[in-house]
């Protein structure tokens, strides 16, 4: 029992170092390029030139593979419907309504029309975060190519819903709080112009938190698998220091999933029609 | 050499200084919020999930530093060329 378990816990450690360093791989400094199982993807070309050139191009194949995987769970979920659920259907309907309530709560009772695009935005950005904890997949918002897509998308959608929901109105709206009356006019340019700053700032604060967040956790576990992995190599001490980290960087995921979802929340509440509360922060 | 000197100093205070200033500033948050659930310990809930939320905007702050930081580190020369600058100069 003693010598079992003790060698159970042993191959269970070994495999979880030899796990994690395999999925950052290539520990030291300068390792800029991840290795990942996509990786052959470079070798392919297509009318000569290669499918996966740089990172930002890997990024891009590692979020196709989270669409399809998520669109794979969906229709799993969903193909016999019924008013009793069995299944894979009642996770989804919990995580649905999970994020129904949550986009009621931020964005008032209108936000019943909104679940479809910031529940999507969450789940997408959530499982795009957890891949890079995966061995040998790598997060494709660690670059900032798709958090910027991410953060733009976000920006024409209040953009767009803004000018439907009030027309050339929308406009006054970026005055707010000064009268409009001629005299006023440059105090109505200045608030103008430091709102318009404001909004164009947004995108910005959005694509680098989300980015800055995942690339700093990545680089994190990296630096301390290179601590480790020699001393395995070398030695044979198994101490996979990463793990903390590893830890930290799953709630660290999902907590910038949820924080972009409730700041695309929140700007999409201030864009609607009847919200009476002040501005969103930057 | 000031160049090197100048840069290898900001890469590794530029992080330091905002997490500091970001560390005094999350600590009021975190007060704050604590305070409040001591009131009402109901509203707990509600008061954890905004807290959060106002850390991790405090968090972006240093995040941005940060970010900074590791652009500037990929671009500091090896020791090598270090010493032979330290040496040529």
């Amino acid at each position: 029992m003693g010598r079992g378990l003790l060698a159970r816990i042993a191959v269970t450690w070994l495999a979880v170092l030899g796990a994690s360093g395999a999925a950052l791989a290539g520990e030291g400094e300068g390792a800029r390029e991840p290795v990942t199982w996509l990786n052959w993807l470079e070798t392919v070309k297509v009318h000569g030139r290669p499918v996966i050139s740089n990172t930002a191009s890997l990024a891009f194949a590692w979020s196709l593979v989270v669409v399809v995987l998520l669109l794979a769970i969906s229709l799993l979920g969903t193909r016999r419907l019924s008013l009793r659920p069995r299944g894979l259907q009642t996770l989804l309907e919990m995580v649905v309504g999970a994020l129904r309530s949550f986009a009621v709560s931020v964005m008032g009772p209108r936000g019943a029309e909104f679940v479809p695009f910031i529940g999507s935005l969450f789940i997408y950005i959530a499982v795009m975060n957890l891949f890079g904890l995966v061995p040998g997949c790598m997060s494709p918002t660690a670059n900032l190519s798709t958090t910027a897509g991410l953060a733009f998308l976000v920006f024409c959608v209040v953009q767009y819903y803004g000018w439907r929901e009030r027309g050339l109105a929308y406009l006054k709206h970026f005055v707010e709080g000064v009268p409009l009356k001629i005299w006023y006019l440059p105090l109505l340019l200045l608030v103008f112009a430091i709102h318009v700053a404001g909004e164009i700032f947004r995108p910005f604060t959005l694509a680098l938190r989300l980015f800055g967040n995942m690339m700093g956790e990545e680089t994190v576990v990296l630096s301390l698998v290179g601590l480790s992995v020699p001393l395995l190599l070398k030695y044979w001490i198994p101490i996979p220091v990463q793990l903390p980290n590893l830890a930290l960087a799953v709630v660290t995921s999902l907590v910038q999933a949820m924080i972009f979802a409730t700041l695309t929340a929140v700007y999409l509440g201030g864009v609607l029609q009847d919200h009476e509360t002040e501005e969103a922060p930057a | 050499m000031l160049y090197l000197f100048g840069m290898v100093l900001a890469t590794g205070f530029g992080v330091a200084v905002t997490a500091m200033a970001g560390g005094l500033g999350q600590a009021r948050a975190i007060a704050a919020a604590l305070e409040a659930t001591a009131r009402q310990p109901e509203a707990g809930g509600r008061l954890f999930t905004l807290m959060l939320l106002g850390l991790a905007f405090i968090e972006s702050l240093t995040i941005y530093a940060f970010v900074i930081s590791l652009l500037l580190l990929f671009k500091l020369p090896a020791p090598p060329e270090v010493l032979r600058a330290i040496a040529g100069k």
